[in-house]
């Protein structure tokens, strides 16, 4: 044995004087690497309770429960991801396809206790010494496993659409459809959001897997109105799309213009349900628009015997006399209304109803619904509107659904920026007419769908914010000239909306060949008698209803946009459809 | 001619607000329908409460009862035009009715204050005025709300 073997043993023992080599775990941390996927965190301010996490998770290691202090609305179902550390895998799959990025990891490893309840927590909400670190794991940046592009919609070029009154938007393909509607997460959000409560993930399922037949059970669940809404929809759901957070919302609209484009009305009866065994009950509902109708579709389907009068020689409303055909085509509209009549609800056309006629609606049949819109076009209120140029914005649309050309000119001035006013101003386009938007206050604060707005500067309509109306005075042979005041915008200082002032002298002139109103318009409640008589309270012209519908009057209802503060097609078919399963449950004597 | 003590300007102030109640109520008989009906009505009640305001204000001697403070202005009076009223009388002719009212009494009161000498007066004439923008800013929120959402 040589002497170094001798030695060797004891040189080991210098090591017990060196520092150690290894981690003295608990004691010491040993930070995880900045991309460790450790602990998880979630911005709960970000974060919309969509449930992505929960649905891709493949342990089911995460459930979507209610928190305190959040409340679900607005795009928020109010839920938020509690997770179980005792079957989370750390695989951050979670953090990959959340769809706001609130959710994330942070590189903590090391979590001791001795309660194992404690290891299923909602992170964002049970504060955790993680809370605040910076390091750990994100989704990377440009690595997204949703499909944020939305799949372009074919559409005729402006030029060719403003020479006539083809519709603009062509629809999706088969192809097409299927690719969008890949692109939906189905986590609902947007059916609180919708008005008519459409089962929204489903139909676009439905597009998905191909099955046209149970997409329109779906639809029809809750709107009778497909062709029409899936053109012109002010899609709400869009605007609370979860793939819409981080890039395009699902194009949920066309998907269902897509159902109702694929089927014949002839077809509509082999997919759609018959109506239920006559009751014998008898409903009368007055207005033929989207909220009366609806009522009528649904009150039929119960069994009940329907009866419509409309006042115009067509029904659907404003679908019809205030939306051009080149966004939706009557011929789509009538599918929507011939099928609601085959099932054998009647409209009466050209039935305009007083008080008279009211008082026996109401006596000869055992409910009643109400619901016949905005029709009044408001007055600009100024001095010398009454100049035989200036027309309502409503009166223009009805005249060229009528087929009647409105007589414009060549230079058109239109005053307003909601729906009606670009409706008109692109109407005018399409009589060839220069036409110019005024409006009081700025361009973002028009109460105008979004894409109507840039559709109608994208056709060449100029406008003019900040623009308050003074007069109108009369200009030349036949033209009227509107005179105006630029305006500094103001904020309200209890959060309404902005307020236009006068700059003082800042005063200016548009001369036009025709000056079109459409600043509001209102509703025209003659028929109804006194709140004495009749049971309905009327508050600030508008009809009172309680959540059901149902006026002062146990057995009338009301609904559209006479009733809801949002005014379009979808809050009326929300309305009329509500309207109608509370009159089924007053006739049948059904608990609520 | 112009109050110029404390009650004579209360109860000259309280006799235009009943003269403005009379005036919802007179509208109620000519109106045809019910929903013209029912605003009347709300409005009268409104013009009620004014009254039974001032006459607190005079009982307990009390114009701090009044309002302090304008709201901001929203500036629709300087330019709607009011037309006759008429049975036909739709919600935008009652309310621009109701503002150009409240105007009136407003530039009213703010030339008593004007042309008042007297301090305590000219207080007095102040918060009504104040008071009647006040009720004029209540009618053009609706009217900004109610009839011209679109502009």
């Amino acid at each position: 044995m040589s002497i170094k073997d001798i030695i060797a043993p004891f040189a080991v023992w210098k090591r017990a004087f060196e520092k150690p080599w290894t981690v003295k775990k608990p004691i010491d941390d040993r930070p995880g690497a900045d991309r460790y996927r450790g602990f998880h965190k979630n911005d709960s301010e970000a974060c919309i309770g969509c449930g992505t996490c929960e649905t891709i998770c493949q342990n089911a290691a995460i459930d979507m429960v209610p928190v305190d202090g959040v409340d679900g609305d607005g795009g928020d179902s109010g839920l938020r991801p509690r997770i179980d550390y005792g079957r989370c895998c750390w695989c951050a799959l979670c953090v990959d396809i959340c769809t706001t990025g609130s959710l994330t990891m942070s590189n903590e490893y090391v979590w001791t206790d001795t309660d194992p309840d404690t290891y299923r927590f909602v992170p964002g909400h049970e504060a955790k010494s993680w809370d605040d670190s910076e390091t750990g794991y994100s989704r990377p940046e440009g690595y997204s496993l949703l499909q944020t592009d939305r799949v372009e919609m074919p559409a005729i070029p402006v030029e060719e659409g403003l020479g006539s009154f083809v519709e603009m938007i062509r629809g999706y393909s088969a192809e097409q459809a299927v690719k969008e509607a890949d692109r939906c997460v189905e986590c609902g959000i947007c059916v609180a959001e919708c008005p008519a409560h459409m089962d929204i993930p489903g139909y676009i399922r439905a597009v998905r897997e191909g099955d046209i037949d149970e997409g329109m059970r779906l639809l029809y669940r809750t709107n009778p109105f497909p062709a029409s809404c899936g053109r012109v929809c002010t899609h709400r759901c869009e605007e609370v799309c979860a793939v819409g957070r981080t890039g395009d919302a699902i194009a949920i609209r066309w998907l269902k213009r897509y159902i109702a484009d694929q089927v014949e009305l002839d077809d509509y009866g082999k997919a759609l349900p018959r109506p239920e065994a006559d009751t014998g009950k008898k409903v009368a509902v007055i207005g033929g628009g989207p909220g009366g109708l609806t009522a009528a579709y649904y009150l039929r389907m119960l069994g009940h015997e329907v009866t419509v009068l409309e006042a115009k020689e067509a029904a659907g409303g404003m679908l019809r006399y205030g939306i051009p055909e080149y966004r939706l085509p009557y011929d789509q509209l009538d599918k929507d209304v011939e099928y609601i009549k085959s099932l054998g609800v009647t409209i009466e056309y050209g039935k305009a109803v007083d008080t008279k006629t009211y008082r026996k609606l109401e006596k000869e049949h055992d409910a009643l619904f109400f619901s016949t819109g905005l029709n009044d076009p408001y007055r600009l209120g100024v001095d010398g509107e009454d100049h035989p140029r200036v027309l309502a914005g409503l009166d223009v649309l009805e005249d060229v659904t009528n087929g009647k050309d409105p007589k414009l000119g060549k230079t058109v001035a239109v005053i307003g920026g909601g729906n009606v006013a670009m409706d008109a101003a692109r109407t005018a386009r399409r009589y060839g007419a220069d036409v110019t938007i005024l409006y009081r206050r700025r361009i973002v604060d028009m109460p105008a769908d979004l894409e109507e707005i840039e559709e109608a500067q994208e056709e060449g309509v100029e406008m003019i914010p900040q623009a308050i109306p003074l007069k109108v005075e009369p200009s030349g042979k036949s033209q009227a000239a509107f005179v105006w005041n630029a305006a500094r915008m103001e904020d309200d200082p209890e959060g309404g909306r902005p307020r236009p002032v006068a700059i003082e002298g800042d005063v200016h002139t548009f001369v036009a060949d025709t000056i079109i109103s459409a600043v509001g318009q209102g509703t025209d409640l003659e028929y109804l008698p006194e709140e004495t008589d009749s049971g309905i309270t009327i508050r600030r012209y508008k009809p009172v209803v309680d959540e059901r519908g149902m006026t002062g009057n146990p057995k009338v209802f009301a609904g559209g946009d006479i009733v809801n503060a949002r005014k379009d097609a979808v809050s009326a078919i929300g309305d009329g459809h509500a309207a109608a399963l509370s009159i089924d449950r007053f006739l049948m004597k059904k608990e609520a | 001619m112009a109050p110029v003590t404390f009650n004579d300007t209360v109860e000259f102030a309280i006799s235009r607000e009943k003269e403005a109640v009379q005036f919802y109520i007179d509208l109620q008989v000519m109106a045809k329908f019910a929903g013209q009906k029912e605003l009347l009505k709300e409005f009268e009640n409104m013009e009620r409460g004014h009254v039974t305001l001032l006459e607190g204000v005079r009982d307990n001697q009390e114009p701090a009862r009044l309002s302090k403070s304008v709201p901001a202005d929203i500036h629709l009076d300087d330019y709607l035009v009011a037309s006759p009223p008429t049975g036909d009388m739709t919600y935008q002719d009652i309310l621009i009715t109701a503002i150009k009212r409240e105007k009136k009494s407003a530039t009213l009161y703010t030339r008593l204050r004007d042309d008042s000498n007297d301090e305590a007066m000219k207080d007095v004439f102040n918060r009504l005025a104040v008071e009647e923008e006040n009720h004029r800013n209540f009618f053009e929120k609706l009217y900004d709300r109610d009839i011209q959402g679109d502009n």
